[in-house]
């Protein structure tokens, strides 16, 4: 599903404009990202937890230029996701298995 | 970083973000989150633009452990779900370390590196040069013995240099004069000296002392000063041939560096010397006593305590998105001194790895990181001693890294401490 289904959807849904929708969810997205960049966790029910992690230094092989790396840290958001949601997709696709 | 907001403070952000009511707001979250479920249900993606994706990736069936029996179990085939960021969140989030890349490190020096990894932020200039370090690196490997073994093991040679340098005049006030308190000059003399020794390298010193240094010259250091070439055949037999003609020709190649340093710019130790040679000789007594306190005063005591900081300082208020790593970088040239801006201002906040936008901290202004003196070289090595205590009662797993740094800059200041510290971490504090 792309944005584009998602923003219809959810204007159907909450009955609002398809533009009024974008603008809605442009600023949840804002301040999820807002505070995410600041290093803070945000946990929303039933779909999961947005984190921010500090991934450490790390050495990594390049084995095309066979060279050495060092991978400065960096910050990473997970995402890990509401025991309910997990459950509920556990076998989506495949429910033939 | 482990903070958390709970919903309801999320919900009220974004009303007020949005101009709309919580209650509105609530609703079109759990709207959206339900889309989001049914959109991953049907098509198994689901993306919003300027954040992130979330898809259903299926893992297959594997062979785990439960890991409270130990027993071999089969992990079921199943759907994981995956948040991928966008580009826009994730440089966002990454912002506060956008600065630092990636570098191609040479083969060798790496496997050592990785041994003696420094923490995050430390490591990364650990490996920036790793060039130049080879180039100059073998002349200077016995630089820390010269250094810090007089230190170290001060006694007998060391004290009698010093008096052939130095005591002639305190000697001579003395006699003339008896009031002068005895224990004065002894404690003057003695650090004065291994200083001495150390001005004359103080640049080289403090770029071979931040990469790692092998472990050869470190056992001899601990084996002090005495004659190393006896000390290595003896000791160790026939195997160490080799390592004791390495070490010769270390020696030799240090020697003939020094004598080059000592052409080239002695200025200091050739008017200290100066000095002190012609101090002795006017016999009048008030007149070398000011002097001496002159020349004495900013060398002499090896504890910051009752020291003026060895630093000029400045007032700076924290810009969003600084880092002691970065202010230290800029303000001082070298992001590795940031344990001095902490050591300064920790009475205002405990957390080394946090400081706040607007804080007033007071940081060094006039560092030249290539040629820091040994009080500020101490006064770094004390920064990195204080993050390691806090760091060993928080994080005791990486704590072993600072105080692995602070051997870096003062031996002294490590071997201060040795009976307070974990001892493993001072197992590898010593490891270099």
């Amino acid at each position: 599903m792309n944005y584009s289904d998602l923003i219809d959807q959810l204007a159907e849904a909450t009955g609002n404009s398809k533009v009024k929708t974008k603008e809605l969810l442009g600023d949840a997205i804002s301040v999820l990202s807002d505070q995410l960049s600041k290093g803070t966790g945000v946990s929303i029910p039933e779909l999961g937890t947005f984190t921010v992690k500090v991934k450490e230094v790390q050495k990594v092989y390049n084995p095309h230029h066979d060279a050495y790396l060092m991978v400065p840290p960096k910050r990473v958001v997970e995402f890990s996701p509401a025991s309910g949601l997990k459950s509920e997709l556990k076998f989506t696709g495949r429910e033939d298995e | 970083m482990s903070e958390k907001i709970t919903f309801k403070e999320l919900v009220e952000l974004i009303a007020k973000q949005s101009e709309q009511s919580q209650n509105a707001t609530n609703s079109f979250i759990g709207e959206l989150v339900q889309i989001i479920e049914s959109g991953l249900k049907k098509s198994g993606s689901v993306s919003i633009s300027g954040f992130g994706k979330f898809e259903l990736r299926w893992m297959n069936e594997r062979e785990g452990v439960n890991p409270q029996t130990g027993e071999e179990i089969t992990i079921p085939g199943q759907n994981k779900i995956v948040f991928k960021p966008y580009k826009d969140l994730r440089e966002q989030v990454n912002r506060p370390y956008a600065k630092l890349k990636t570098k191609v490190l040479d083969d060798t020096p790496v496997k050592k590196q990785k041994k003696e990894t420094l923490p995050d932020d430390v490591q990364i200039k650990v490996t920036e040069k790793p060039k130049d370090e080879r180039g100059t690196g073998k002349l200077i490997i016995p630089v820390p013995k010269l250094k810090f073994s007089p230190k170290k093991e001060p006694p007998k040679e060391d004290r009698d240099v010093a008096k052939d340098i130095e005591d002639p005049k305190v000697d001579d006030g003395e006699d003339m004069l008896i009031e002068r308190p005895v224990p004065v000059p002894v404690p003057v003399a003695e650090p004065k000296e291994s200083r001495e020794e150390a001005d004359l390298l103080p640049e080289d010193i403090f770029k071979e002392k931040r990469h790692e240094i092998p472990a050869e010259p470190i056992k001899k250091d601990e084996k002090k000063r005495a004659p190393l070439k006896k000390k290595a055949q003896k000791s160790s037999g026939m195997n160490w041939t080799y390592t004791a003609a390495a070490v010769i020709v270390a020696i030799a190649i240090l020697i003939i560096f020094l004598m080059m340093q000592r052409t080239e710019g002695p200025a200091e130790v050739a008017t200290t010397q100066n000095e002190e040679v012609v101090t002795p000789e006017p016999p009048a007594v008030p007149d070398p006593e000011p002097e001496q306190e002159v020349t004495v005063e900013p060398e002499a005591v090896p504890q910051p305590d009752g020291d003026p900081f060895p630093f000029e300082l400045q007032p700076h208020s924290v810009l969003a998105g600084e880092s002691h790593w970065t202010i230290a970088d800029t303000q001082m040239g070298d992001p590795f001194l940031w344990p001095v801006i902490y050591e300064l201002n920790k009475e205002q906040y405990n957390n080394p790895d946090f400081i706040r936008a607007q804080e007033n901290l007071t940081i060094p202004s006039d560092a030249d990181p290539d040629q820091l003196t040994d009080l500020q070289l101490e006064q770094v090595a004390l920064g990195y001693l204080s993050v390691y205590r806090w760091t060993a009662e928080n994080r005791p797993e990486n704590a072993k890294y600072f105080l692995w740094a602070v051997g870096v800059y003062s031996m002294d200041i490590l071997y201060s401490v040795e009976n307070e510290v974990d001892a493993n971490d001072w197992e590898f504090a010593l490891r270099r």
